[in-house]
């Protein structure tokens, strides 16, 4: 069951660093969609928090160069 | 622009933003892709998240490459790590040269005269001073950010996942719909470049210029380029900010502005040395000697007299690049001067004042001072 989350990502310089978010984010286990604007800074994930948590979503964008927080 | 400045601007800043960005993408592609060849899709995924943390895309994933004599065969693992980026250059050389020569092509057909040539550099730098504002997070430019249409954005991903053998390639083929700053401002000099080929040419030597710190940073130490893409924003601002700032120049130059950066450093430093050795008159018939060379028309202040029938002579001395296209915005005199050889300019009889000339690019310009009763 997969619930959407919204987090907001700064750094972002292009359209292509959306692109490896949303290609980093599908593949972590349980997320089954990943949608980042470059624009609005946001990155909404379809996820099952059973399998990865908001926090694990914030990790994965962090070591890929970015600052990633909730949005509640 | 000429070509070495865009492959420096290609080979530091466009390589380091593609390559810490499009790089990930690609290791990630290239991951799956071999994990995809030995293990279940799963097992493909979590390697591909391992690896593009890591670094050393398939390394992991792959048994390593041996020779028959059992030991590891680092040429033949070379060419197989090496491949599919090769692959991902060549397609994306592909496209941007294709957008390059049809920008080029766009470009040609708007500036056939000197006035539309001047407006559409002057556009084209202010443009890119807007991405670079923009990119750097300046109030009241913030918001203004190119971000390409979500079916772009979908089909380049769907190529980056994809785990068909020429994948790279058409990833790299793809990667044209997401510019990013660095690539739209070159593209945007491009359109100014005045030809298909030109423009075709511009995007090419942009793209190789990616290429060698692509090969490195984007795959071989791709963890180093992690810490940095957070920072990118501000360096790319500002090399889009710089580049701008130059085409705008351009346009200025060519509209013989008081506010040229070549105006502006002889407000503040002084006219050239005026040069009185090239010109001469035989018959009540004045001729004038410029050299044009790669980078410069020499000598850049010429005195010349009043009141005289006058002949430019354009000497090409090995000339390339834009030096080659040669304008006297005043006159309307639009000339390509060949890389060596004599071009002849009828310039009639001049009036006193200052007599202005410049490249295409408006990059490299000089003027003829005609002064009242002076003779050579």
């Amino acid at each position: 069951m997969t619930t959407p989350h919204t987090f907001r990502v700064e750094g972002m310089h292009c359209g292509s660093c959306a692109l490896l978010i949303d290609d980093t984010l599908a593949d972590l286990p349980g997320v089954e969609d990943a949608q980042t604007s470059m624009k609005h800074a946001l990155s909404t994930v379809e996820l099952d928090v059973s399998r990865t948590t908001p926090q694990d979503v914030i990790e994965a964008i962090a070591e890929l160069g970015y600052r990633a927080s909730t949005v509640p | 622009m000429n070509l070495t400045a865009v492959l420096i601007t290609g080979l530091f800043a466009g390589g380091v933003s593609c390559a810490a960005v499009q790089g990930g993408l690609l290791a990630g592609l290239i991951t799956r892709q071999r994990a995809a060849a030995g293990h279940t899709p799963n097992e493909a995924r979590q390697s591909a998240t391992v690896n593009r943390r890591t670094g050393g895309a398939g390394t992991d994933a792959d048994t390593p490459l041996t020779s028959t004599d059992g030991r590891p065969d680092w040429r033949a693992q070379l060419g197989h790590d090496l491949t599919p980026v090769v692959g991902f250059l060549a397609g994306k050389l592909v496209s941007h040269t294709v957008l390059g020569g049809l920008l080029g092509a766009l470009g040609a057909v708007v500036q056939l005269s000197v006035g539309p040539r001047t407006w559409l550099q002057i556009g084209a730098g202010l443009l890119i001073i807007v991405f670079g504002l923009a990119q750097l997070g300046v109030p009241g430019f913030r918001n203004i950010v190119i971000e390409p249409p979500r079916s772009w954005t979908r089909l380049v991903r769907d190529r980056a996942r994809s785990r068909a053998v020429l994948a790279p390639a058409l990833f790299g083929l793809a990667t044209v719909l997401i510019p990013c700053g660095v690539t739209l401002s070159v593209a945007a000099l491009a359109m100014t470049s005045g030809s298909a080929a030109a423009g075709a040419a511009t995007m090419a030597v942009f793209v190789i210029g990616t290429g060698p710190l692509f090969a490195v940073l984007g795959y071989a130490i791709r963890k180093a380029a992690t810490a940095w893409r957070g920072r990118l924003a501000v360096i790319t601002g500002l090399v889009v900010l710089a580049m701008g700032l130059f085409t705008l120049n351009g346009g200025l130059e060519l509209a013989g502005s008081p506010l040229a950066a070549s105006r502006i450093a002889q407000t503040v430093f002084g006219p050239a040395p005026t040069d009185t050795t090239v010109a001469s008159v035989v018959d009540g018939q004045q001729t004038v000697v410029i050299t044009a060379r790669t980078a410069s028309y020499s000598p850049s202040n010429t005195q010349v007299s009043a009141g005289l029938p006058t002949t430019l002579v354009m000497r090409s001395d090995d000339a390339q690049g834009c030096v080659r296209s040669f304008l006297i915005p005043d006159r309307n005199v639009e000339k390509i001067l060949p890389v060596r050889g004599e071009t002849r300019i009828d310039l009639g009889v001049l009036q006193p004042g200052r007599l202005d000339y410049t490249c295409g690019m408006g990059m490299y310009t000089g003027h003829l001072t005609v002064v009242k009763g002076h003779t050579p």
